[in-house]
């Protein structure tokens, strides 16, 4: 459940950007479009938690994100929303496991490597469990940012371009899984992309201009 | 997976750049340790051989060359002086003195030196146990534990004396009267653990016979015969020395050494009765102003020596620092460079929940690893350092040095070279925990 109502988000000397509002119900995924410019990363790091807006009101699953600051907006970001990169980014000093353990510790959950396994079986890169992850292929990174995103049950999913770097098959295969996973995990799931390959596969949309 | 658990593995991943780091901190830290070691076991050396003795009387000369001749067995004597000069000093009716030891020098063994004494030296040295029983007769001997251990010397063994004080086999006197072992005394940590101890007249009449070739007959002889239990080495009991009989002893040697005015000795040890006592104070400028003889007193001297050997080693402590601050400076230039690869990572640990605060205590960490491998590689370099270099020092200082010991300075040293890596560390967390989530994550 994710609501936002007349957010706005001010750089510093600039006007403030309007954003148009954003609500998803129970088991509803949403696309965030517009050309380039047009703040589709900034309203997504408004709706994770990574940014503050100037004014306006994000609840969600009850919680009204946009008056936590500091401490407590980091464990809301840790525990309740997953983000994933327009490029999979992990620690490089650690294996494929460890950064989902990592994940978890960080969100405040007991580290679950039964969980974390059973997880990376479930996006077929189990065997890659032990291995350092600038050694997996793009393929194999991109199933390990969704399990990243995954692993603490979050409520909301969000994805920021996550089809730009792959061909149509992969594209068509990682928005599947995407949707699979969150229908699974009953997380809302929120795309920001210019991709037009992925338009038809979501149906709720918001315009930027 | 918690954050320490990450900044471990991060220094891990990274070997390279680690390491230029710990080994200039290694250094630094092996360096210090290593002097602090030597500062130590050199003071405490010199301070348990000080053996409560308060002058040293001798020929003239400089007086440091006379202390550490007569107390440390480590330089030339300044020359002889004859009994009858010093007679007032070994008379042990002398109002200011509790005690005075009457050394000859002049011959060694292996490297070590043969000590023409009387057995009182037990008394003011400490020494209480002796294996096998202590030497009542010329050419018996008694040797310290390092002396037996290093020559391989057991009670009954005989050997023939070198001239002069280095172990030079040209030198020797391979003929006449040879020395016989009666005892070894046990571990007393002071120079008599590298002393071999006889009478003063033995090494008059090593000398004697050297020039008179004539055949040393009688005081000797029956101390030649050895029994089976001798010659394989088995131990004698450990007994404690009769300090009584040691008197007996001592007071018939001084009263024979008396008798004979015109014979030399190289110095006397002297204890006072009280050292606060006005005449006890001015004896020592008595003696340099009014006597051929030369007083030197060993607190005096010794604290000369310490203000020289100072300099040295606190220069060498200087360096060791600037290594320090180096390998300081070098921690800092490693974490920078690595902040900004891990710009990313940095904003990736920040979404995952982690506040600044949590990034500031990873790159500590990171410091402080690094500063702990530094400390514990230079710890053991330098105990190991000081263990190799202990064999070497031993022969010049003639006591004990050893990397086996623990001293509560060390615990200054890691205070000190963790502190230096926290605040090494410090910058590059403040820098690290001010990522920007929103645009760094943007810019991707």
């Amino acid at each position: 459940m994710i609501t936002t109502s007349k957010l706005t988000y001010a750089y510093p000397g600039q006007s403030p950007i309007q954003f148009p509002d954003v609500q998803c119900g129970e088991n509803e995924h949403a696309l965030i479009l517009g050309p380039s410019g047009t703040g589709k990363t900034t309203l997504l790091h408004l709706l994770g938690g990574l940014i503050s807006p100037a004014s306006g009101e994000i609840t969600i699953g009850g919680t009204s994100v946009d008056k936590l600051r500091g401490h407590a907006l980091d464990v809301f970001r840790g525990k309740r929303i997953g983000i994933i990169f327009q490029k999979p980014h992990f620690i490089r000093s650690l294996t494929a496991l460890e950064n989902l353990l990592l994940t978890q510790s960080l969100a405040g959950n007991e580290a679950d490597k039964k969980q974390a396994h059973l997880l990376l079986e479930r996006l077929s890169i189990g065997q890659k469990a032990n291995h350092k992850t600038h050694s997996m292929s793009i393929g194999e990174q991109q199933r390990l940012a969704i399990a990243r995103a995954l692993i603490n049950r979050p409520a909301i999913i969000l994805a920021d371009e996550p089809s730009s770097a792959l061909d149509d098959q992969n594209c068509q295969q990682m928005i599947e899984l995407l949707l699979q996973v969150a229908n699974e995990e009953k997380s809302n799931l929120i795309v920001v992309t210019h991709d037009s390959r992925i338009k038809s596969m979501i149906e709720k949309k918001v315009f930027l201009t | 997976m918690n954050i320490f658990k990450l900044s471990w593995k991060n220094i891990l991943a990274k070997p390279l750049n680690s390491i230029m780091s710990v080994l200039l901190f290694a250094l630094s830290i092996g360096l210090i340790t290593f002097l602090t070691l030597f500062n130590h076991q050199f003071k405490k050396g010199l301070e348990n051989n000080l053996a409560g003795i308060d002058l040293v009387i001798g020929a003239k000369g400089s007086p440091l060359q006379l202390i550490l001749n007569s107390m440390y067995h480590i330089d030339a004597p300044t020359g002889n002086i004859a009994i009858g000069e010093a007679a007032p000093f070994l008379n042990p009716k002398h109002p200011l003195l509790s005690g005075s030891i009457p050394l000859s020098l002049g011959d060694s063994y292996g490297a070590f030196r043969i000590v023409g004494t009387t057995p009182s030296i037990f008394k003011f040295y400490g020494a209480t146990q002796v294996e096998g029983d202590i030497y009542k007769k010329d050419f018996d001997v008694v040797t310290g534990s390092d002396v037996a251990d290093k020559l391989h010397l057991h009670i009954g063994d005989e050997f023939y004396s070198t001239h002069g004080l280095e172990d030079n086999p040209d030198l020797a006197h391979d003929h006449g009267h040879p020395f016989v072992v009666k005892g070894i005394l046990q571990p007393t940590g002071t120079v008599l653990d590298q002393l071999i101890l006889t009478t003063p007249q033995t090494v008059w009449k090593v000398h004697e016979h050297d020039s008179t070739a004539t055949d040393q007959e009688g005081s000797g002889h029956e101390g030649h015969h050895h029994d089976d239990a001798m010659h394989n080495h088995t131990s004698m009991p450990i007994i404690a020395i009769d300090s009584s009989e040691a008197q007996v002893l001592t007071d018939s040697i001084i009263a024979a050494l008396r008798a004979q005015p015109d014979k030399e000795i190289t110095s006397v040890l002297v204890k006072f009765k009280t050292r606060t006592n006005i005449q006890s104070l001015n004896l020592l400028r008595n003696i340099n102003a009014n006597t051929g003889l030369m007083a030197a007193s060993p607190a005096m001297e010794i604290n000369r020596l310490y203000s020289m050997m100072g300099s040295g080693t606190e220069a060498l402590q200087y360096i060791a620092i600037l290594i320090a601050i180096v390998a300081a400076i070098s921690i800092f230039i490693s974490l920078y460079s690595s902040l900004k690869e891990r710009r990313y990572e940095m904003a990736l640990l920040r979404v995952g929940g982690a506040g600044p605060g949590k990034l500031f205590q990873m790159i500590i960490a990171e410091g402080l690893w690094i500063s702990i491998l530094g400390l514990i590689i230079g710890l053991l370099a330098g105990h190991l350092g000081m263990e190799l270099a202990g064999s070497i020092l031993e022969e010049g200082y003639k006591y004990r040095f050893t990397g086996m010991l623990w001293i509560p300075q060390e615990w200054w040293i890691i205070g000190g070279a963790l502190f230096v890596g926290l605040l090494a560390a410090v910058l590059p967390a403040i820098q690290g925990s001010r990522t920007d989530l929103h645009r760094t994550l943007a810019e991707g």
